[in-house]
């Protein structure tokens, strides 16, 4: 995605029929389809990814950790809104579906069009995990970055199924697991120094490349894009559209970048703590075991 | 004396087993390519390789969904063969993608290891005669209906020209006639990947879309039925009142897969664009055969 692309707002959908259930078929109900969306302002069909997710604030919360992804130069696709009625998407759970008779889902576009962006097989397979960790890993740069981001999004949900393969990289999908204190909070209020019992890449990568997981390097860099985030914070709360609730999705958004560039200058010291603590495998969250800066 | 009882003889047949792994790169349309094949010799050890030339890839896709496919295939067989390598079984074998799956498990039998994975490879990619699991989902009933009505005009046109064949030749499956010997026709069909192979979808998107509802490869194997071979092949490129989408597509990837294997196992390959041609091939083939 562009500098110009990222400042701009995120599209907004519709589904073009058909489109590929990829979960429930079996029992009638799905969150998540593939296939075309045709932006509402103007272009051309993208190929998209679109889910349903559980609670409207996590909509808000997938928008600004994939924006932010993006800011800190991971290969995150590009996100967008896609509104879908009953009658185009009938296996929607009924509590999708908002007052002006629309869902809003969550949309994650193809990678560039071209290449190809595969899932992986969902069966529980450590084999196929060994396989596409040690994939990821053996891009230390890549895979560092990727660590950072978790750190910073607090995102404790990064199993090897919540990523897809384009024939040479790893995108991340799925953070809508990440900045769990912040559903539902006066994001105001809310101390930012709160960490994820898991960082899952940041546990793979020391594993495998204890020597040279470039991971405070990533982490310092990522911190030093603060200010980005804050201009894209700002630049998102301005964002418009004739579809109001995207707007207060954008507002959300706005807010939760905010929070996330208040994390940041503490984002070096997680990684640290995180590298050299032990994980615990019991709580999903826990108070950060260092005291925010000044 | 009984050679093939003897274990040393070279004339001694090696069992194994194969299973193709298929791929639809574009959703559960029911358009799949063939990508490779797992093979597992007599002694139980099992291998994976994949089928698609990368250099066909490089040259009939654009360069970055050719380098985005070679690196899926890449991935999937490399875990394939690390799985089956630490003692993995074809039958339990999974893919590594959701789109990625493995077909039925079929016996082979060879002379030598090198010719057993050959043949897996052949049987696989060439002459179909791999269950074509698509043909049982809703979207491929009608390319499989379009095909056999594409058969029924072969046959009718055998017919008349060769009384003889008459009855035979109009009833699906029923083999021919010829000298001693008789022959069979198995179709098939694969359909078109348009969207796969064409160049950048967002500007060829509306036309790709048509073409791929709308366009597939039949391919006929003519088999004798004693021993039982493919003695010839014959492809269907121009589908019936549907547009061409040009060379740059999957189905002029299978195409040309099929001209190569056929070349290589020296089997007349013909390809025709109407069924009274193709009925003159069959014609043509059945009269060579019989004497």
């Amino acid at each position: 995605m562009s500098t110009e692309t990222l400042f701009s707002p995120p599209q907004v959908c519709i589904p073009l029929l058909p489109v590929d259930a990829l979960t429930g078929q079996e029992k009638g109900l799905c969150t998540a389809w593939e296939g075309e969306v045709l932006p509402l302002n103007e272009g051309d069909p993208i190929k998209c990814v679109f889910k349903h997710l559980s609670h409207p604030g996590k909509l808000a919360i997938e928008m600004a950790c994939t924006l932010a992804a993006t800011v800190l130069g991971n290969n995150t696709p590009a996100p967008c809104l896609v509104l879908a009625s009953k009658e185009q998407l009938p296996e929607l759970p009924e509590s999708a579906h908002q007052p002006g008779g629309f869902a809003i889902l969550f949309g994650s576009t193809y990678v560039g069009g071209n290449s190809f962006f595969e899932q992986l097989s969902q069966a529980s397979d450590a084999t196929l995990d060994n396989s596409v960790w040690n994939h990821f890993c053996s891009n230390a740069n890549t895979a560092a970055k990727g660590a950072a981001l978790d750190e910073l999004l607090a995102n404790w949900d990064r199993h090897s199924r919540n990523m897809r393969f384009d024939g040479t990289n790893w995108w991340l999908i799925d953070h809508d697991q990440a900045l769990a204190p912040a559903l539902n909070a006066d994001l105001s209020k809310l101390k930012a120094d709160f960490v994820a019992s898991h960082n899952l890449i940041a546990s793979q990568l020391n594993e495998r490349r204890r020597n040279d997981h470039q991971m405070p390097d990533a982490a310092r860099l990522a911190a030093q894009r603060q200010n980005q985030i804050q201009a894209l914070a700002a630049v998102a709360a301005k964002w418009t559209h004739a579809v109001p609730q995207a707007v207060d999705i954008w507002q959300q958004t706005s807010s939760l970048l905010e929070l996330l560039s208040r994390r940041m200058p503490m984002l070096q010291l997680m990684i640290n703590e995180r590298i050299g603590a032990n994980q615990s495998n019991n709580l999903k969250w826990t108070s950060s075991p260092t005291p925010p800066p000044p | 004396m009984d050679f093939l009882a003897n274990a040393a003889s070279p004339l001694r047949l090696l069992t194994g087993a194969f299973a193709p792994v298929f791929w639809e790169p574009l959703g559960r349309r029911g358009e799949r390519l063939v990508v490779g094949v797992i093979i597992e010799n007599e002694h139980g050890i099992c291998h994976a390789t994949p089928t698609l030339q990368h250099q066909h890839l490089l040259q009939y896709l654009n360069k970055e969904r050719s380098d985005s496919a070679v690196g899926v295939m890449e991935f999937a067989f490399d875990h394939f063969n690390k799985t089956l390598q630490a003692g993995g079984r074809i039958e339990d074998l999974k893919t590594p993608f959701a789109k990625m799956s493995i077909g039925r498990i079929e016996p082979i039998t060879a002379r030598s290891e090198i010719e057993l994975t050959e043949r897996a490879i052949h049987l696989c990619t060439l002459l179909g005669r791999t269950p074509d699991e698509a043909e049982t989902k809703d979207a491929a009933k009608q390319s499989t209906a379009r095909t056999r009505e594409f058969m029924k005009d072969v046959r009718q046109i055998i017919a008349q020209i060769n009384p003889q064949f008459a009855q035979s030749a109009l009833k699906t499956n029923r083999p021919y006639p010829v000298g001693g010997s008789s022959i069979k026709l198995h179709f098939h069909h694969k359909q078109n990947f348009a969207q796969f192979c064409s160049l950048p979808l967002p500007t060829a998107r509306a036309d790709a879309a048509t073409e791929c509802k709308a366009r597939l490869l039949e391919l006929i194997t003519i088999r004798v039925q004693e021993p039982s071979a493919n003695i010839a092949l014959l492809i269907n490129t121009a589908t019936r009142g549907m547009p061409h989408t040009g060379r740059t597509n999957t189905t002029e990837l299978i195409r040309l897969q099929t001209l190569d294997m056929a070349t290589a196992l020296n089997i007349p390959a013909k390809e025709y664009a109407s069924a009274p041609e193709a009925a003159k091939f069959i014609q043509d083939i059945a009269e060579t055969s019989s004497t």
